[in-house]
């Protein structure tokens, strides 16, 4: 039975509910977590399971995602379950000739910023991953970079949330949101009504539809992201991988939403714990439709077997899409709404959300339970979206 | 032999008392199961657990599709591939 009031609703049990969940019941408050699917959520558990730095840009952004890599760290060691929590370091793999401008800009900017990628020439890239073409221009390192299991990472918290005394509802749907004088004052489900005065929204791409129920316009759209797995094999790629084309294509997004037929592409691997290679990705703007498509999956099997060769021998046991919510400017929205009283934002995480979980979690925690934040969310608040 | 022992998804080896205790927990869909147990995730992609981790949660009653749960969503490839025959399938070098 759903209770009839908290202190708190949480919409959303993916990974950013979840850890705004578990940190705010370890800070000793009773929540409730609502989750319309089963436990896991939608995106938090259909990506490449990165937990990942080097793309971040300097600023806000890095800042939250070095935050983040050591909550991780730190959840690995405080919750029950393994969360199979690895940093064995990223590549960037640099391709080809014409990339290497873009890619040594990129480092620069981060190398001004106190942040260090390696620069490693093909043969150090295939010492470090011998099943590399040699074909390669090179590659950037980064120690930081890992991986985890979201599944875990997120059955794991949901575990210690409820052993802590806070309570989660699956297959659970938001309604609408009860208002009285500009202040929220309740959540209408369809198991039930919760009175409560602090609803959080952690909807990832479904936070614009919460949005509705109050009157406001959130910009997260739903950007499809599909991935391929492979059958469990023995370890074959030992770190985390991106192809440099991620960075030289991924700015086109604007351009995609007008277009539904285009699609990106970027190469992602990482070898699972299980032992599974999750590879990717391709994305586009399609509505919600998450059929994964041939086209698609042709282009990340293409890109695989041209910078892995050995991988074309793998098999691939099943194609997943998902919906990483886009923001347009690729930086997540967190915090109180301005006006609306006890409705505060933690969405649009803009496919980092796996890694950005623990921070996002942690900071909407120190914000309801003592107004402020251990790091400024302000250029985060949803009034940047707002026109003046 | 305990029930319990007994492997439902022999891809991932997950016993019955696995599923019976994911159920126990909160799984009300062969998805749930399938996240909580990884029953379903192997090489056949549930093709033969699918059926008796639906008649599980059926039998438990707590199932949230009824009268019969729903397989969990079903996505290509229909078999394995390899990832070097998806890529040479375009090119037309096969």
């Amino acid at each position: 039975m759903i209770p009839k009031e908290a202190e708190i609703v949480i919409m959303g049990g993916g990974v950013i509910g979840s850890c705004t969940a578990y940190f705010l019941t370890k800070a000793g408050r009773k929540v409730v977590l609502i989750e319309k699917g089963g436990v896991g959520g939608e995106a938090s558990v259909a990506n490449g399971a990165f937990v990942w730095t080097s793309t971040r840009r300097p600023g806000i952004d890095l800042t939250l995602a070095l935050a983040s890599i050591e909550l991780h760290q730190q959840l690995r060691e405080e919750l029950d379950d393994d969360i199979e929590y690895r940093r064995p370091g990223g590549m960037i793999i640099i391709e080809n000739e014409k990339q290497l401008p873009t890619i040594e800009a990129f480092r620069r900017d981060r190398e001004k910023a106190g942040f260090m990628l390696t620069p490693i020439d093909t043969k150090e890239a295939r010492s470090l991953e011998p099943h590399l073409s040699e074909r390669i221009v090179g590659a950037l390192f980064n120690p930081l970079d890992g991986g985890t299991n979201p599944f875990q990472l997120i059955v794991a918290l949901n575990r210690k949330t409820i052993q802590l005394g806070s309570k989660i509802s699956y297959h659970t749907q938001v309604q609408d949101i009860q208002m009285e004088g500009g202040r929220v004052k309740g959540v209408v489900t369809d198991q039930g009504v919760i009175r409560t005065n602090t609803v959080i929204n952690a909807c990832g791409s479904w936070a614009s539809f919460m949005g509705k129920m109050i009157g406001i316009e959130i910009p997260i759209l739903p950007n499809e992201m599909e991935f391929v797995v492979t059958e469990q094999l023995p370890p074959m790629v030992s770190h985390i991988i991106m192809g440099a084309s991620y960075l030289t294509e991924e700015y086109g997004k604007d351009e995609m939403i007008a277009h539904r037929e285009r699609f990106g592409m970027g190469l992602c691997i990482h070898q699972t714990a299980s032992g599974n290679l999750l590879l990717g990705a391709t994305w586009r703007f399609v509505g919600y439709d998450k059929r994964t498509s041939y086209e698609e999956t042709v282009s990340i099997a293409k890109e695989v077997a041209r910078l892995f060769p050995p991988l074309g021998q793998v098999h691939v046991i099943r194609t997943f899409a998902n919906f990483f919510p886009f923001t347009h400017d690729d930086l997540p929205i967190l915090g109180y709404v301005d006006g609306i009283e006890g409705f505060v934002m933690a969405a649009g995480h803009c496919g980092h959300g796996v890694c950005l979980g623990p921070i996002t979690g942690k900071l909407v925690s120190e914000l309801i339970c003592t107004g402020r934040t251990s790091i400024p969310i302000d250029e985060l608040s949803f009034s940047r979206f707002v026109e003046k | 032999m305990d029930e319990r022992e007994l492997i439902i998804c022999r891809c991932e080896e997950v016993s019955e008392g696995e599923i019976v205790d994911a159920i126990e927990w909160g799984a009300r869909t062969v998805t749930d199961v399938k996240r909580l147990t990884r029953a379903g995730k192997g090489l056949c992609q549930g093709k033969t657990c699918g059926r008796l981790v639906s008649q599980l949660l059926q039998k438990s009653g707590k199932g949230l599709e009824k009268p019969f749960p729903k397989p969990s969503t079903v996505r290509p490839p229909v078999r394995p591939l390899k990832v070097g025959e998806l890529a040479s399938e375009e090119n037309g070098d096969r």
